[in-house]
């Protein structure tokens, strides 16, 4: 890079600086890519707390008759980084960068309603910060679970203030998503631009339309049930005490919530892997219309299958066994969307950089925790399961796997429209492997202590659990520094000249692009295509989008004058008239 | 791909969604660990509202036009009244959780009072004529104000307001003090429970549907609406009728069976 | 460790084994499939650039239909090969003799109440070749009572009596077999030492125990 930059990119750095620096600009913005930066660095900051609770868990279970954490502050331990985790880590990074791209891929100039974007970015800090300051009152934080579950939740039996701060912290959260959930919703129907209609949605903003539906419908409820617990122990009601209320009202409420947010977390990941998947696979994905009304299918359904959470509770059998059904019914339009993931692989021209691998590593993820949720569908299996650390492998190779892995790719996709600046992708590459393997040696041991109970603060000799805690530890060691090198190599980047090409994926999706206007009625076919052909024209970049969505007019490829597409032929050899662009950083 | 370097938009800053998030925090973190943080959480949450109003008093927020783009399939919905109609969804679930919830507590217990020995029907009747009233109030100033009338939109607001503040005055000022007086309170089982915590909350909302229609009020004196800039009243509006519905599904549930 | 395996455990594992295949065979195609593209058609150093083509693709929902169907079909028989393969604790047995316990899991132990009024706490000592039905409460917050070798368990919630059978394995003579009772709801800082044992002796024996039981029963109040 022996040129010197030009004013404008002078300009655009000091412009960066100056917003770095500006806490009043931060204090104050309404503007969704603001917003969005805020929400993706707060969450990385929660998840490096939860992620110290992660480690001390595991090192408390690491040798029989531990006694790194007492009984009780273990249990506060695992709450407090299952609660952060799920709410205030992998909700929020997904809701992050819908802010940052989804106006961008629907062309619109911000949310519908920017200053109640800032107000839900507001709420969810101050009431994450509640959340952590619980364990600094006197009597400690909330050490039911995240599960919360009644009786134990009532002061009779969880008497410290830090868990009505808790439950308190929770509700304002609630508040936050329902108003970004009502803001997206608004956002995607009524400020699309001229051109984008509902077919041609991308598929990250469609996978965030599912996810806000969802958490529109299913924070009420939660909230509801934080209502009624506020009330148990402000008021004095007992609607969750053990001899008059109970705790099935508490299982109802909280699951009928609970469901929905863990698709809730992982929609987003869902379209982060549509979007790199298309982008570094160079082809459409496999069947788009399908995979939208898969999506909308599997979010439908998931707010029919609560009571898989409850098969052991004792309930009417065939109430039950209908929540078995439909729980294996959903498992079957989740599986497709991930086979036309995989299947948009198929005769495509894979790059292989650090988002597409993480994207790859959750696709694995996705289909061994799916596997073993479907085998968690029939009640008679989960009697084992359920409460064991079966479940704990379960959720977080559907979490700490695909989500993580997935919402981790789309940071480093979009790292370079956002930061106009270009991570290490040699230390990207290092950081995943690092941390796959980590990911796969902490977790995949959980699937042998099917007979360890959950939120056990620690095992004796007797029971076996030592040698699969011992080899889970380990990987948590591995595991965890790796995400923390994975974000570091992000921050890092920062330092590297500005781009001069903010597109250095060449890729054509919208937010990329930003050619939001409706394509010509005949647009002029390109002169060739496939390998061996000439770069893009600038006049038809992001048409390539459109046609992928079926709004171009050609109806038969003639290319060349050859019927067969370009691309399929078998040239693999180098040419005479080669293009070898390659691709230097912001050339 | 340069132009993505020129963040030439403009870009409106305002203070009042901190200070909002900060004055919730401070107030749930008050009901905790020290009450008289809680109302300064509360000052400071009125404090951003006004922030709010200000803002909509100069119209500094006002949007841009509403550009001309894709809107299949809800064409005659505004963006605001969509986002009141997607806002009252969402309140739908809280309250019809509840409302499960209490259905589900009161047929799995063994015994529940009869609701007319319990409740007084007659104060509840009345309430419930009252706010179907004040319904009726802000369909009038609505009507009013279409066809440019501003004394008739005073009136309905004004009419509106003095009808909610009396569903209150009647309820926490007459009823649930006798109510208290003979025993039956929040805490005397669940059927107090249920009662107080679901009528409690619905007139939370009425509370906060009179600091929306005081914002009416307000703007209206201030000349802020006319026939054809009048979105405001409809949409408040909206949420005041929902309001009012879900006392129509408490009333006969509490008070009648 | 020469213990007889329980038949619910039995069936259990007969069921999981049969739907642990099918998935890992479903994951290895998947998987495998995946592994296999990107082998095939990751981009080399040495080819030219490529650029998409504009066309659009023809419709793929047939294939995504086929798909489906598969999946419907496997999930539906391994739902037929439930009912056979792994019956259900909670439904009653049709031996009409059998011993019914009483569990009652409090903060943080378990008490076990047996038919003629003996109660113990933390153990309990059952017949072998019988049927028993436990009859599970709490006295205070959620429980699990799970019986890990027995992979059966059940909630003990407060208000609620939950109930499943369980078929202790045959005892003869003087094997004595020792079962373990874990608990699977985190109920406070007692969780993770809320063990029980459960003993299966042959029937005799355990008349035997059950009525040195007695005496000391009715002395002292509550075991």
């Amino acid at each position: 890079m022996a040129r010197q930059p030009n004013a404008l990119e002078l300009n655009s750095v000091r412009r960066m600086k100056a917003m770095v620096f500006s806490i009043r600009e931060w204090l104050t913005t309404t503007h969704h890519k603001q917003i969005g930066i805020l929400y993706i660095a707060t969450a990385i900051f929660f998840m490096a707390v939860a992620g110290m609770f992660g480690e001390m868990i595991r090192t408390q279970l690491t040798v029989p008759m531990n006694n790194f954490l007492t009984a009780f502050n273990y249990e506060q331990t695992v709450t407090l980084h299952g609660l952060l985790m799920i709410l205030w880590v992998l909700t929020p990074l997904g809701a992050g960068i819908a802010n940052y791209i989804v106006p961008l891929q629907i062309g619109a100039k911000d949310l519908a309603f920017p200053r109640m974007n800032a107000t839900s970015y507001w709420t969810y800090l101050f009431s994450g910060i509640m959340m952590v300051s619980t364990v600094f009152l006197p009597g400690g934080g909330p050490n039911t679970g995240w599960t919360l579950y009644a009786p134990l939740n009532t002061i009779q039996f969880t008497s410290q203030p830090g868990m009505t701060l808790a439950v308190l912290a929770l509700l304002l959260l609630s508040l936050s998503i329902t108003m970004s959930s009502i803001n997206f919703l608004t956002t995607i129907v009524k400020c699309r631009a001229s051109g984008v209609t509902w077919r041609r949605l991308p598929l990250f903003t469609w996978s965030i339309v599912f996810t806000m539906a969802l958490a529109l419908f299913a924070f009420p409820p939660l909230a509801a049930g934080l209502v009624l617990l506020s009330s148990d122990r402000f008021l004095g009601t007992v609607f969750f005490s053990s001899t008059q209320g109970g705790g099935i009202l508490w299982d109802e409420l909280f699951w009928f919530f609970g469901h929905p947010e863990v698709y809730i977390v992982v929609f987003p990941a869902l379209g982060v892997i549509a979007e790199v998947f298309q982008t570094f696979a160079k082809k459409p994905l496999f069947a788009r219309n399908v995979f939208i009304v898969e999506f909308a299918a599997v979010a439908f359904l998931s707010m029919g299958v609560w009571m898989h959470h409850m098969f052991t509770t004792g309930l009417n059998y065939s109430l039950l066994q209908t929540f078995s059904f439909t729980t294996l019914a959903i498992s079957v339009p989740f599986e497709g969307l991930v086979l036309a993931l995989v299947l948009t692989l198929y005769k495509s021209h894979i790059t292989l950089n650090t988002p597409m691998l993480y994207c790859l590593a959750a696709i694995f993820t996705v289909t061994l925790g799916g596997i073993t949720g479907v085998l968690q569908a029939f009640p008679v299996l989960d009697y084992a399961f359920n409460g064991t650390y079966w479940v704990v492998g379960h959720f977080h190779y559907v979490m700490a796997g695909t989500t993580l892995f997935a919402l981790l790719a789309g940071l480093y996709y979009w790292w370079p429209m956002i930061t106009k600046r270009k991570y290490n992708e040699k230390f990207g590459v290092i950081a995943f492997l690092v941390a796959f393997v980590g990911f796969n040696v902490l977790y995949f041991p959980y699937f042998f202590l099917l007979a360890m109970p959950r939120r056990i603060f620690t095992y004796t000799v007797a029971s076996g659990f030592a040698s699969a805690n011992l080899v889970a530890t380990i990987g948590a060691y591995i595991f965890g520094p790796a995400a923390a090198v994975a974000v570091l190599v992000l921050v890092l980047s920062l330092r590297n000249p500005v781009l001069k090409q903010a597109n250095p994926w060449e890729a054509q999706e919208l937010e990329w692009t930003q050619n939001y206007r409706k394509p010509p009625s005949s647009p002029t076919p390109p002169s060739s295509t496939g390998v061996n052909a000439d770069p893009p024209d600038e006049k038809l970049t992001g048409q390539w989008y459109w046609c992928m969505t079926g709004s171009c007019k050609q109806s038969k490829p003639r290319l060349n004058g050859r019927k067969k597409l370009a691309f399929q032929s078998k040239q693999g050899s180098i040419s005479g008239k080669s293009l070898m662009l390659e691709e230097k950083g912001g050339e | 791909m340069t132009e993505q370097y020129e963040e030439t938009e403009e870009r409106k800053s305002t203070y009042a969604p901190f200070i909002i998030g900060a004055g919730l925090a401070l107030l749930f973190f008050g009901l905790v660990v020290f009450v008289p943080l809680a109302i300064g959480g509360g000052a400071v949450v009125a404090a951003g509202l006004f922030m709010l109003f200000r803002d909509s008093v100069e119209e500094k927020f006002a949007d841009l036009k509403e550009t001309v783009g894709e809107k299949w399939p809800v064409d005659f919905l505004s963006k605001r009244k969509l986002g009141v109609w997607v806002f009252l969804m969402s309140e739908i679930l809280i309250f019809g959780s509840l409302i499960v919830g209490y259905i589900f507590v009161r047929f799995s217990s063994g015994s529940w009072p009869v609701a007319t020995q319990v409740h007084n029907v007659t104060l509840g009747m009345t309430n419930t004529i009252i706010l179907l009233t004040s319904s009726l109030a802000i369909v009038f100033a609505l009507v009013s104000i279409r066809s440019g009338n501003t004394r008739g939109l005073k009136i309905g607001l004004l009419g509106t307001f003095a009808l909610g503040a009396a569903f209150l005055i009647i309820k926490l000022g007459f009823e649930w003090p006798a109510y208290y007086r003979n025993g039956f309170t929040i805490s005397s089982g669940l059927p107090g429970s249920t009662y107080f915590v679901l009528t409690g909350l619905h007139a939370a909302h009425v509370a906060g549907g009179l600091v929306a229609v005081g914002y009416l009020i307000a703007r209206t004196y201030q000349g802020g609406f006319t026939k054809d800039n009048h979105a405001a009243i409809e949409n408040i509006g909206l949420y005041w009728h929902f309001v009012d519905i879900v006392w129509m599904f408490l009333f006969p549930l509490f008070y009648l069976i | 460790m020469l213990q007889p395996i329980p038949v619910s455990a039995s069936d259990w594992n007969h069921f999981f084994d049969l739907a642990v295949t099918i998935a890992l065979i479903a994951l290895a195609i998947v998987i495998g499939a995946m592994i296999f593209f990107v082998v095939k058609y990751r981009e080399r150093k040495d080819q030219p650039k490529f650029f998409p083509d504009f066309s659009p693709k023809k419709s793929s929902a047939r294939d995504s239909f086929v798909f489906a169907l598969i999946s419907v079909i496997i999930l539906a028989s391994l739902v037929a090969a439930s009912y056979t393969l792994a019956p259900n604790p909670r439904f009653e047995p049709s031996d009409p003799k059998n011993l019914v316990i009483d569990v009652t899991a409090f903060q943080w132990a378990w008490r076990f109440g047996y038919p003629n009024g003996v109660t113990t706490l933390d153990n309990v000592t059952l017949p072998g070749n019988t049927t028993i039905m436990f009859n599970v409460t709490s006295a205070d917050v959620m429980h699990n009572f799970y019986i890990v070798q027995f992979k059966v368990s059940t909630e003990a919630i407060p208000g609620r009596y939950n109930v499943f059978w369980i078929t202790t394995p045959a005892a003869t003579g003087n094997e004595v077999y020792t079962y373990d009772i874990y608990c699977k709801e985190l109920c406070g800082v007692g969780h993770a030492f809320m063990d029980a044992v459960i003993t299966v002796v042959n029937p005799a024996a355990y008349e035997e125990w059950l009525a040195s039981q007695m005496p000391s029963n009715s002395t002292a109040s509550g075991g």
